[in-house]
């Protein structure tokens, strides 16, 4: 095997471990690495055994194989590219409705936020005074008596409600 | 939290810091009983701030969007609110909130579910030359076809909905350039909208003219045609259980 054989099939392999350290460091989902993987293992046979191209290309009336490695590596990488645009596409759909859901959360907890804020700020058993010094929303729930919670109850009820009629 | 929540206004918003304020103001003042809802498109400056100290709720999107994904997020909005009606109007102040009862009455009276407010309609003295206005008259001319009424203005952005409408559109509402405006008019006409028109005076812009550039203009004409032609050809889709 001459060193003109040789490179490809070095190529390949090299292609190839490189394509398991992406795998591996979580840089590249499975799903795709199957078709560079499929790629590879014909570019291996291929440069192993170039009769094989040379046969395909006699058989398919190509004036060489080149030509025809050519093209098809154009195709390929063609198809490639487009499904890459697809998937794209629906990422950024994807990526649209979790930020529309996004922005909604933010603004129902602001709501709910402010809401119990106006409860609280109500109560007399939980002054202002008391809040600015606990810092943590969970700590606050903790400290608010079970009255003000009841008092919360018919507003989450509300919310709850306008869901229900979509 | 209102038991029976009616009328949404929405405002898609992307860096209006500065007409913002009055645009939230007058709209309460001018619409009472209506809740302003500016979705803040990905701003960097202070648009969600101003929106919510003048009164607003705020819908603030993490990512820039575009007019149609902030619309979209609003009709979302406005759907799981159980909101029986929007209004979309621009943040930049060229809407004058006085004639959103004209949009309002018009879904009322014509039964329909997309009422929009026209700027060629007779009222008012906006226009637009050239190019442009051939492609807008081309535009208008398709779309009148497509939706089975007259229509002279199909990209304006001051439109009612129905709540039909809200439905639908908080399920497809196109984040494409036009998408919102032309395409939008397309799958309300698909899904058996009915659509209307309602001459409006446009007030001046806070900020910037549109361009007269015969370039801007061609190119504004193939990216019309690119998102009609798309919009008409394409398959319906699957959750198209609004009807």
């Amino acid at each position: 095997m001459t060193l003109y054989q040789l490179l490809p099939v070095l190529a390949a392999l090299l292609f190839a471990g490189y394509l398991l350290h992406l795998l591996r460091a979580r840089r590249i989902r499975e799903k795709y690495v199957t078709l560079w993987f499929a790629l590879g293992a014909v570019v291996l046979v291929l440069s192993v055994l170039p009769k094989i191209a040379f046969r395909v290309a006699d058989l398919l009336g190509f004036q060489a194989p080149s030509n025809m490695l050519l093209a098809c590596a154009v195709l390929v990488l063609l198809l490639v590219s487009v499904h890459l645009s697809t998937a794209m596409s629906s990422v950024e759909e994807q990526r649209r409705t979790i930020a529309e859901e996004v922005a909604i959360a933010r603004l129902e907890i602001e709501e709910l936020r402010a809401a119990i804020a106006g409860d609280t700020d109500r109560a007399t058993v939980a002054p202002d005074t008391d809040r600015a010094t606990v810092a943590p929303d969970t700590d606050r729930a903790s400290i608010v008596p079970d009255t003000d919670r009841a008092t919360m109850a018919p507003d989450t009820d509300a919310a709850r409600d306008g869901d229900a009629t979509t | 939290m209102p038991s029976a929540p009616d009328l949404l206004v929405i405002v898609p918003a992307w860096n209006e810091e500065i007409p913002l304020p009055g645009v939230v103001t007058e709209l309460l003042q001018k619409v009472p009983g209506a809740d302003i809802l500016v979705v803040d498109d990905g701003s960097t400056d202070a648009t969600a701030a101003v929106a919510a100290a003048a009164g607003a709720k705020v819908l603030q999107l993490p990512l820039n969007l575009g007019v149609g994904g902030a619309m979209r997020a609003g009709y979302v909005y406005a759907d799981r609110k159980g909101y029986s009606r929007t209004v979309q109007v621009d943040a930049d102040g060229q809407h004058d909130p006085a004639e959103i009862p004209l949009l309002l009455e018009a879904l009322e009276t014509e039964g329909a579910d997309v009422v929009i407010g026209a700027r060629f309609a007779g009222v008012g003295t906006y226009e637009a030359r050239g190019p442009r206005r051939w492609s807008m008259k081309f535009l208008a001319a398709v779309l009148s076809r497509v939706t089975r009424t007259r229509l002279t203005d199909t990209t304006s952005g001051f439109k009612a909905c129905s709540r039909r409408a809200i439905k639908l559109f908080s399920q497809d509402y196109p984040a494409e350039y036009l998408g919102d405006t032309v395409e939008a008019l397309v799958i309300a006409a698909r899904h058996g909208l009915a659509v209307r028109q309602v001459p409006v005076a446009m007030r001046p812009r806070a900020g910037g003219t549109p361009s007269h550039s015969p370039l801007k203009a061609g190119i504004f004409l193939m990216r019309a045609l690119m998102a009609l032609a798309v919009a008409l050809t394409r398959p319906s889709q699957e959750r198209s259980d609004v009807s």
